[in-house]
């Protein structure tokens, strides 16, 4: 069951989102990573059959989402969490679940509310599932749309920025459920918090300006700073970037001086070396 | 603890045969007896417990019933289908109160001396009114759920013809009340009725190919442009002069609008019998 794009370019009237893009997602949890406006939301959109490519060839669980039959099968094994989804605010997160569990046709009703339960267990939202969606937190919104996503035991489980809000352990828990899912199921999410990168992500596909500009493991996206970051005890005027860490010393990326020592990389160097540090050259990753 | 249940007590209270005063009496001794409390509960079938619990569960998470899904399910409407059909009420709400308002400043119009033109401004909004408020029940722009509404396996036209429903439901029995204030014989003051559900009609059918807002636009659009020559001309006359430049408003024009809201009723609901059929 393949999930793939293949040379696919899009674009929202002038503007370009996704250019040449060619990347297979297979069962593990893959990280789409890029600055702001670089092709990610329209990438998982295209994924979640919401949005169609206006060139190329797609395929979502080996399924084509432009035949009506297909669409319908991938849906029905599909777990979405758009960027910035909107609730009725006048359902409670439990309301929230369940009306989607209907639109997910998860009958009868008695299993569709033991669904229902469970996801909200899953997020840790039982305590609170009653009250209206317009009174929970901004972090209790998420929960509730992760919950969502996550009716049905999807096969493909498509996140757009799902931990913007969520606190450490909730993170922690997130991070457990998604998890236990891409034991046999594919899971591609967006995010900009590299601790989850780290965390608990196999694989990081880098998009910028509708470009894949990175696509292997998260050791290798850390990797791309090997060599390159140093510590020391001012800002160094020969580093790329640099910031001061809670230790005190600093951080540098860039071309080290010969005097320098440098130190192992994390996915943030990496990622920082890939975009602004000129590692980026159209074409190289693809 | 100095003494326990007897073991014919404890059976007849597993068999209910117990007194009530006995039934407290046993229940206040096992929040305080712990070997009381594990005799219970190995003589309790375990499923017996899970099915108590799970309707436990059932009763208490059932989610809370709108007076629109309460009428829905007494017509024999699922409570899945009622949920959804249901679920964009404050939109609804929202174009019901700025529809009928606009329906109310036309009867205005019509008592104060402009009567023609009261009338036609009536007749055309009723007409054209439900087509933007089926366009306010669905969509990605309008709906807050509609971005996943839109992913989701569930029939959106048979959605959208749920709701469309609804609308015409909360909308003609309200627009035809103000009709009858119209100071019009009834059989000028109706003529919006099948325009109305022709437009919503056509307004479905459009929303399987584009945006149901722009398909709303379109429709509503034309049915300004059919309806423009009932305001053009000499301003004298009855309103009935008025409405018969306009071929919508004639006999004819009625017979094709009736038509043509079979017709396209007819494709909706064997596309929405269509989509539902297909197995994931």
């Amino acid at each position: 069951m393949k999930t793939l794009l293949d040379r696919v370019d899009k674009r929202y009237g002038p503007a370009t989102a996704l250019t040449d893009v060619t990347v297979e997602f297979r069962p593990g949890v893959t990280a789409l990573l890029g600055p702001n406006g670089a092709g990610k939301s329209t990438l998982l959109r295209i994924l979640a059959t919401a949005d169609r490519a206006d060139r190329g060839n797609v395929r979502v669980l080996g399924g084509d989402p432009t035949d009506a039959d297909d669409r319908h099968a991938i849906r029905a094994r599909l777990g979405y969490l758009p960027q910035d989804p909107r609730f009725y605010g006048w359902f409670s997160a439990y309301e929230f679940v369940d009306y989607v569990a209907i639109l997910h046709q998860i009958h009868p009703s008695s299993r569709r509310r033991r669904d229902v339960r469970r996801v909200l267990e899953a997020v840790d939202l039982t305590g609170r599932m009653h009250r209206r969606m317009n009174r929970l937190s901004a972090g209790e919104q998420r929960r509730a749309g992760i919950a969502q996503a996550l009716l049905g035991e999807p096969h493909l489980l498509v996140l757009d920025e799902p931990t913007v809000g969520l606190d450490p352990v909730e993170r922690l828990r997130f991070r457990r459920v998604v998890s236990d899912v891409a034991k046999e199921h594919t899971v591609v999410l967006a995010t900009h918090l590299m601790d989850d990168v780290a965390g608990f992500c196999d694989r990081a596909v880098v998009l910028q300006q509708g470009i894949v500009v990175f696509d292997d493991t998260v050791d290798a996206l850390a990797a791309m700073a090997e060599d390159r970051v140093w510590l020391s005890d001012a800002p160094d005027p020969t580093a790329r970037h640099w910031w001061r860490t809670g230790r005190g010393t600093y951080r540098n990326i860039g071309d080290p001086p010969p005097y320098a020592a440098t130190t192992p990389p994390t996915v943030d160097d990496g990622y920082l070396e890939l975009i602004d540090g000129g590692a980026f050259l159209p074409g190289r990753s693809q | 603890m100095s003494w326990h249940i007897h073991d014919e007590i404890l059976s007849a209270y597993f068999d209910g045969t117990v007194g009530d005063a006995h039934a407290a009496s046993v229940e206040a001794h096992l929040l305080r007896c712990a070997q009381c409390r594990d005799a219970v509960a190995a003589r309790t079938d375990r499923r017996v417990h899970a099915d108590s619990w799970a309707g436990l569960l059932e009763r208490v998470d059932r989610p809370r019933i709108t007076l629109t899904e309460r009428v829905l399910r007494a017509v024999g409407v699922p409570d899945g289908l009622a949920r959804l059909t249901a679920g964009a009420p404050t939109l609804r709400r929202a174009w019901l109160v700025a529809g009928l308002g606009i329906l109310g400043l036309a009867l205005l119009v019509a008592w104060l001396g402009s009567g023609p033109a009261g009338t036609v401004l009536f007749i055309v909004t009723a007409a054209g009114a439900p087509a933007v408020g089926v366009a306010l029940t669905y969509g990605p722009r309008v709906d807050p759920a509609g971005d996943l509404a839109a992913v989701a396996p569930f029939s959106a036209v048979r959605l959208l013809l749920l709701r469309t429903l609804v609308v015409l439901c909360s909308w003609l029995p309200g627009a035809a009340l103000l009709a009858i204030g119209l100071p019009q014989h009834a059989g000028i003051a109706l003529l919006w009725f099948l325009p109305a559900i022709a437009l919503c009609a056509v307004t479905v059918v459009l929303s399987g190919v584009v945006d149901p807002a722009k398909a709303a636009i379109a429709v509503t659009g034309a049915w300004l442009v059919i309806t423009a020559p009932a305001w053009g001309g000499p301003r004298y006359g009855s309103s009935g002069e008025w409405l018969e430049k306009s071929v919508a408003f004639r006999g004819s024009g009625q017979v094709v609008l009736a038509a043509v809201a079979a017709v396209a009723l007819v494709i909706a609901v064997t596309a929405a019998h269509r989509e539902s059929r297909r197995k994931s």
